[in-house]
Formats: structure tokens, sequence, C-alpha cells
């Protein structure tokens, strides 16, 4: 019994001592944990083969194998487990990165804007000005039929389907 | 309407096995006869894919009996899922899958 105890000690204690090396592969930061579940199921383990009389050489051996997949395990914890976070975070501190998403909020609040209040700013124009509507149901559209007051027109919530621009140069007025 | 998981078949294995009650590493590793450089880095990718969770035993139930805690891991939802959709794509795994520990 008393030398199933110290088998059991020596055994744990190699197990261990390989754990202990391949944790050194490990990022620093996952380390402790990392031991500690190794630690834990090499020592259950270990007790599990005691209490059940199995402590032999065959399972001796294949517990020491399988406490070298420490190592697979520990190249993993390193190359992979931060692997997606870093790289996310190495595109997102790019200068260019930077800018397109300032760019997309500057974007991104224009649209808000111009959906929300129909227009992104107030019109400038105060003067009365005349446009001319053409009635949809004339056949003959190049009649200009209505001349309305554009302040009114605008007033009332008439959309344009499209627009022309007149200008007017001082001393030379625009005829309706 | 959520895309099937694609896992290997050593993943929907591993992944069969806790399903079944096996919860500890060794115990995946006894149960299925994959060796320990290939349970435990699946486990942790199953782990950050959210198919499993691992939990620590409360540490002073194991000081209590004078052992180290352990790690013990379960299926999550997305998991459970997940071997459903590994039993269609494998159906053998039925078969190669150890009848519940629990």
């Amino acid at each position: 019994m008393l030398a199933d105890r110290h088998q059991e000690r020596t055994l744990i204690a190699v197990c261990n001592a390989i754990v202990l090396f391949a944790s050194l592969l490990v990022p620093r930061k996952y380390r402790i944990e990392w031991k500690q579940e190794w630690f834990g199921e090499i020592w259950h383990w270990c007790h599990f083969l005691s209490e059940n009389n199995r402590l032999n050489t065959e399972s001796k051996i294949d517990l020491v194998r399988h406490c070298w997949g420490a190592f697979p395990d520990a190249v993993w914890q390193r190359l992979h487990r931060d692997a997606l976070r870093l790289r996310l975070e190495e595109f997102l501190g790019t200068p260019m990165v930077s800018l397109c998403v300032v760019a997309g909020l500057f974007v991104a609040t224009a649209i808000t804007c111009a959906v929300c209040f129909g227009r992104v700013g107030p019109t400038t124009i105060n003067d009365q000005l005349w446009i001319a509507e053409f009635d949809s149901n004339v056949a003959n559209r190049s009649t200009p039929l209505v001349r309305t007051n554009f302040l009114d027109w605008r007033h009332h919530g008439n959309r344009a389907s499209y627009l022309t621009v007149s200008l007017s140069i001082p001393g030379h007025p625009a005829k309706p | 309407m959520t895309h099937p998981i694609k896992l290997s078949l050593t993943s929907a294995l591993i992944l069969r096995t806790i399903g079944s009650g096996y919860r500890y590493g060794f115990d995946v590793m006894a149960v299925t006869g994959l060796p320990s450089g290939t349970v435990y880095p699946a486990l942790r990718r199953l782990e950050r894919d959210g198919l499993i969770k691992s939990t620590w035993e409360q540490a002073k139930d194991a000081r209590a009996e004078q052992r180290p805690a352990r790690k013990n891991y379960s299926l999550s939802k997305s998991g459970a899922q997940a071997v459903d959709d590994a039993i269609e794509r494998y159906p053998l795994l039925d078969q190669l899958t150890p009848a519940s520990k629990d």
C-alpha cells in the first residue's frame, strides 16, 4: 500500500514535470489555469489507477505518454487561442481602416439627416421665384400650364420630379 | 435559419462523448482512444466555438477532499445541435459512441 502511494507520487511528479516544461509554451496569462487543469487531470488519473490496483508498468507508460500531449495543447494555446483576436486588432489598428470608419460614420449621419428631415439643411431661397408646372395629364408637355410662386408651391409639400434652373442676370430679368 | 456546423469526425466524436456525460479530458481520451495531443486542442477549439462550456469545480470541495480541483466540460445548446447534425452527417458516430455515463 505504502509502495503504491510512493509510486503514485513519483508518477505524478514525473507527469507534472513534463506539463511544467510544456507550460513554457503557453502564453503567460493562460498559463496558471492551463497548468491547473493538467495537474488536476494527472492527479485524478493516477489516483484512479492506484485505487483500482491498476498502477502497473503499462498504465504508467500510458499516462506518461498522454502527458506528452501537453505539448501540442500548449502549442495550440500559443498559436491559435488569440490568433483571431490579434488579427482583428491588427486590422482595426491600421490608419486606412480608421479613416474608413470615420468616413462611414459621416456618410451614415448624412443619410440619416436626409431621410429624417427630408433635406440636409433649410433652403437658402427666400426671394419670390416663379416656376412653371407641367400638367402630366396633358399630352403636349412642352407648354407650361401653371405659373406658380415657388415658396407657395413648396409650402404645400410638393416635390419636383425634375428641375430646371434659369439664371437671372442683373439688368436682364428672366422672363417667366 | 442557422447553418449546421461542419465538424470533423474527431471533433464530433469528442462532442458526442461529452454529451454522453464524460466531462473530463482524460475520460474523453479513455473512452475514445484518442491521444491527449488531439483531445485537448479539440476541447479548446470546441470551447472557443461555443459548442462546449467549461467550469471549474468548487475549490473548497476539492480542498476538503485533499485533491486538486478539476475542470469539466459540458455541451452548450449549440453543441447539442451540432451533435445532432454530426450524427446525420456521420451515421456511424451513433454506434461509435459509448453508453451515457450519467
